[in-house]
């Protein structure tokens, strides 16, 4: 008798199990049919980069303040390795139903050219930018170098002379620091390190002249006085660092930097990308959201489906040519 | 300084949450360190996104607790089923699976948690009171420094080869050549990667390492499963007696020192310093039969020397702002994220709150002692559970753990390839120590190597006019050469008794 | 007898290390041959065949030294492993290469509950109610910790997703 009870208890379980699995099959093909009901479950966003750092604070920022904007909440699932390769790959080779999303960053733009990546820049379908940082030239407080054109001055005089850290070969700070070499006629000696944190700590030992990285992995040896920020590659200057110059100040016409934000697979239907940015929109407004990225000193930009789609083109083809010229190309 | 800190002894008691997140801090630490593939970075940065909303003391000291209850965590599961929970406790399963199969995992259980114990207290201890003028010499560690250090871990090999000295130097360069794939350090050529992103950024060596310890002696406990015959490990005692405590109590001092030390160092970490720690100890011991075949005072070394780290590690976090491995990165979030600026205006500014934290800190070690004692009878009966039932369990941790590491499905792939060659080279007497601490250091030796070339334009005189560089050579040399000569001597000797013999 | 086996299994642990070392000394000439396609020593950089090189050459001779050393010593220990059980090894190896294409076909929950009720039931604990609920049990703790508690994704299998 008691045997009987626990075979129709387990019978109804799986029957329950199974109508849930097929209902959640269901709604799964039927997202792409209309965006009406998009999203019907909860939302992957791929992280490209482990738990911890930068990007993933930027995702899990995102995904936190963007519960009030969406009927579903979206989870952060990180996957890591190749430089980025594996969670963007993973990203762009996703079902094109917007329940995989990735955070891409301007490594999508990158590793295409360097010929280390499976997939094209355009393998995935543009959201929303949420941040951007740009490349700074920082020396060491100590240094003779009071402005940008002092150090470009020396520099010109002992070409090969001035090392300067990045946080990898082929890293967006080497080919910021590229181009800045190109832009001006400079020729550096470059120093790739495992990340941005270990080319800092060099240069504040004295090993290094000067590292482009961004704002954020500097600011707080800037604010203790130990680094000095001596020009930024952005179009105008930024907020938190109001009285360091732009490199167009200094009549070197360059803007260069990394960006984060929102994409999906290329075959997305569009009614789905429209409520994703919608949603990205109004989540870039909120307060918790803009708290995190102040605190971690990153950029705060918003650009539309159309607009991140144009910065990803240009800065694509922009890397190429300096790939090309740097023979960066594997 | 004293009354900053006893006051903040006193906050941390008038607050019962943060202590509270403390333990909590400790608990779930000691769970994400004993389970393979979730390392103690990991858990700080799953952590992280909690503690946005806490008080700072709080988030801080949670995160805290977890950092130092994953290191010593590892240390459970390595001396229990040869699973080493993360790479610091990678030393650890040498000799402390070696006490497991003797019968002894009770009293290595022990030691393991007073060693870590007393390592981090005092390395805590050590930031709290020196760390100004600690902190300028992470920054002394440039490219040709932390190569050597790197070459003198590398140079340990030959202590911990075993039995045969060849086979152990083998499987230690087989390693560092396993090192060599993927994007090159510094042109960032893609070698021996047959085009698979998946290796590009290297072997994932926390998958090769789960592979050679646990999964190898998973599938090795395979050939002797049999129900039928009831063998019941028996744990002895978890009780040390005066006689191991005079034993153990000068590797723990000396690996404490160590371990601070290398925390302190950029690009070193626990991993590194249990290595170093084993090394130095097996050095100085007058029982340096028993390393390898169930030391306590190995364990000892290696859980003291990767506890130290920690309190070494923040040294160059919390006076400079520099993150020195990628637990303090993520703590550097954590901080941030708080409004709290790293570097030399953080005590000043927030002297009280500092003092605050390293007291917590203390309180978080001292929870760790009394849990982890507490806890080893429970965590001990794992070894009695019947091995039909705790082979599968164990090659299944392997698998998810794997997994969970990078959410990637090959690294479980390369985990199962590195089990079949361990449990080989098991069978032919290859060690598999060597290959681990060979996949942990060989990158930083290659780069650093080549990073120092650049920096100094080509000339080689960087490696020899540094006096630090200089010194960790020499010791490198030394450490690797010991073993070999004392090895030849000893079979001249042989061969000579043998034919007098003859 | 007894002595004439032991001399047998002495020459065996003797033919596999050379065995070994032949294998090792063939992997290092391909990787030497395959590091002479790399890019070569740029400016101040040695480039990113050097290490490679220097390694497997270090490897061939170490191999060199490992079958000179083999043929040499005449005390080989005989291993003590009784009599092993091959079988059963690969048994459990293939399964848990199955339980991994499992995972990625089944997801992590339907996968792992298979994987350690056959593992048991092969290897010889047969008491049906308690390989049942052990394999569930040992299955909801894990998922428990790493999903729910950690939040750490298990895979969830491409059936299912």
């Amino acid at each position: 008798m008691k045997k009987k009870w626990v075979g129709g208890l387990l019978a109804s379980v799986l029957a329950v199990g199974l109508i849930g699995c097929s209902a959640g099959t269901d709604s799964a093909s039927s997202g792409s049919k209309g965006a009406s009901d998009f999203p019907k479950k909860q939302i992957e966003l791929i992280v490209p980069f482990s738990a911890g750092g930068g990007t993933d604070a930027v995702a899990r920022a995102f995904a936190d303040a963007a519960k009030k904007h969406l009927p579903k909440p979206i989870g952060v699932v990180n996957k890591t390795g190749g430089g980025g390769a594996i969670g963007l790959a993973e990203g762009a080779n996703a079902k094109p139903d917007g329940y995989k999303a990735s955070l891409v960053t301007v490594e999508l733009a990158i590793l295409p050219n360097l010929g280390l990546a499976s997939f094209q820049s355009d393998d995935l379908k543009p959201v929303a930018q949420l941040n951007a940082d740009p490349s700074a030239v920082t020396v060491a407080a100590d240094s003779p170098w009071k402005t940008l054109d002092e150090f470009l001055k020396y520099a010109k005089e002992n070409p090969e002379k001035v090392r300067i850290g990045n946080a990898g070969s082929g890293s967006i700070w080497h080919l910021s620091a590229a181009a800045l070499g190109e832009e001006t006629g400079v020729k550096f000696s470059h120093i790739p390190f495992e990340g941005a944190a270990p080319a800092v700590t060099s240069l504040l030992g004295g090993h290094l002249e000067a590292v482009t990285v961004s704002p954020a992995e500097v600011s707080s040896q800037v604010a203790a006085g130990k680094l000095r920020m001596l020009g930024v590659m952005s179009d105008e200057r930024l907020e938190a660092f109001k009285d360091v110059p732009t490199l167009k100040e200094n009549d070197i016409d360059l803007s260069i930097g990394t960006w984060r934000g929102i994409a999906v697979p290329k075959d997305t239907p569009q009614d789905v990308v429209d409520v994703l940015k919608e949603a990205s929109r109004k989540t870039v407004e909120e307060q918790s959201f803009k708290d995190v990225l102040d605190k971690l000193n990153l950029g705060i930009e918003y650009k539309d489906d159309t607009g991140f789609a144009d910065t990803i083109t240009k800065d694509s083809k922009r890397f190429k040519e300096l790939i090309d010229k740097l023979n960066l190309k594997q | 300084m004293l009354d900053l800190f006893s006051q903040g002894i006193v906050n941390i008691f008038t607050q019962p949450t943060v202590l509270l997140l403390a333990v909590l801090g400790v608990v779930v630490g000691i769970v994400v360190g004993a389970l393979p593939g979730l390392t103690a970075t990991m858990g700080v940065a799953l952590l992280l996104p909690i503690t946005f909303g806490m008080e700072p003391v709080a988030g801080l000291l949670l995160l805290s607790g977890v950092y130092f209850g994953g290191i010593y965590g590892g240390s459970i599961t390595a001396i229990l089923l040869r699973t080493p929970g993360t790479p610091a406790a990678a030393a650890t399963a040498i000799d402390g699976y070696a006490l497991t199969k003797k019968g002894m995992a009770g009293k290595a259980l022990t030691v393991a948690t007073i060693s870590s114990f007393t390592g981090g207290t005092i390395s805590i201890l050590i930031l709290m009171f020196l760390a100004p003028i600690l902190a300028n010499f992470a920054l002394k560690f440039s490219a040709p420094e932390s190569f050597a250090l790197a070459l003198f871990g590398i140079s340990i090999i030959a202590s911990i080869s075993g039995t045969s000295l060849i086979k152990g130097l083998i499987a230690g360069t087989a390693g560092l050549l396993v090192a060599t794939v993927g994007l090159d350090p510094i042109q960032g050529f893609p070698r021996f990667t047959g085009g698979i992103t998946d290796i590009m950024n290297g072997i994932p060596f926390i998958p090769v390492m789960i592979g050679l310890f646990a999964a190898s002696e998973a599938f090795k406990s395979l050939e002797e499963m049999n129900i039928t015959e009831k063998v019941k490990t028996k744990i002895q005692r978890f009780m040390i007696s005066k006689a191991d405590v005079k034993k153990i109590w000068p590797s723990i001092l000396r690996s404490t020192g160590l371990g601070t030390f290398i925390g302190i160092i950029p690009g070193a970490g626990a991993d590194i310093a249990a290595f170093v720690s084993y090394n130095e100890a097996k050095r100085f011991s007058k029982n340096k039969e028993e390393y390898g075949e169930g030391s306590l005072e190995a364990v000892a070394a290696c859980e003291s020397g990767a506890n130290a780290c920690t309190g070494g590690a923040l040294v160059p976090l919390l006076t400079l702002g520099i993150p020195g491995d990628s637990v303090t990165a993520v703590m550097l979030g954590a901080l941030m994220v708080q409004g709290l600026q790293p570097g030399p205006m953080l005590f000043k500014d927030n002297g009280d709150l500092v003092y605050t934290l390293f007291s917590g800190m203390i309180i978080c070690y001292v929870a760790m002692l009394i849990i982890g004692l507490f806890a080893a009878r429970y965590f001990a009966k794992v070894v009695e559970i019947p091995k039909a039932i705790l082979t599968p369990v164990i090659l299944m941790l392997c698998v998810v753990g794997s997994y969970a590491i990078n959410n990637n499905l090959f690294d479980v792939l390369i985990m199962l390839v590195a089990g079949i060659i361990g449990y080989f080279m098991q069978k032919f007497d290859f060690p598999a120590s060597p290959v681990v601490l060979a996949i942990i250091l060989g990158p930083m030796v290659e780069s650093q190597f080549r990073r120092a070339l650049t920096l100094s334009n080509g000339n080689y005189d960087i490696f020899y006019t540094r006096p630090i560089t200089l010194v960790l050579l020499l010791l490198s040399l030394l450490t690797l050469l010991t073993p070999i000569i004392k090895k030849i001597w000893q079979t001249n000797k042989d061969s000579k008794d043998e034919s007098v013999r003859l | 007898m007894t002595w004439f086996l032991i001399e047998v299994k002495k020459l065996l642990a003797k033919q596999i290390d050379i065995s070994i070392s032949l294998a090792l000394i063939v992997i290092g000439a391909i990787i030497i041959h395959t590091s002479r396609s790399f890019p070569g020593a740029q400016g101040a950089d040695v480039g990113a065949s050097f290490f490679p090189v220097i390694l497997s050459s270090l490897l061939i001779f170490l191999s060199l030294l490992l079958i000179l050393t083999s043929i040499k010593n005449k005390s080989v220990e005989t291993r003590t492993a009784g009599k092993s059980e091959w079988k059963k090894v690969v048994f459990g190896m293939a399964l848990t290469f199955i339980y991994f294409i499992l995972l990625i076909y089944l997801g992590y929950v339907a996968a792992t509950p298979i994987f350690l009720a056959a593992m048991m039931w092969i290897f010889n604990y047969r008491r049906i109610v308690q390989v049942v609920f052990w394999s569930l049990l040992i299955t909801g703790i894990i998922y428990a910790c790493f999903a729910m508690l950690l939040q750490v994704p298990l895979p969830s299998g491409v059936f299912f997703s």
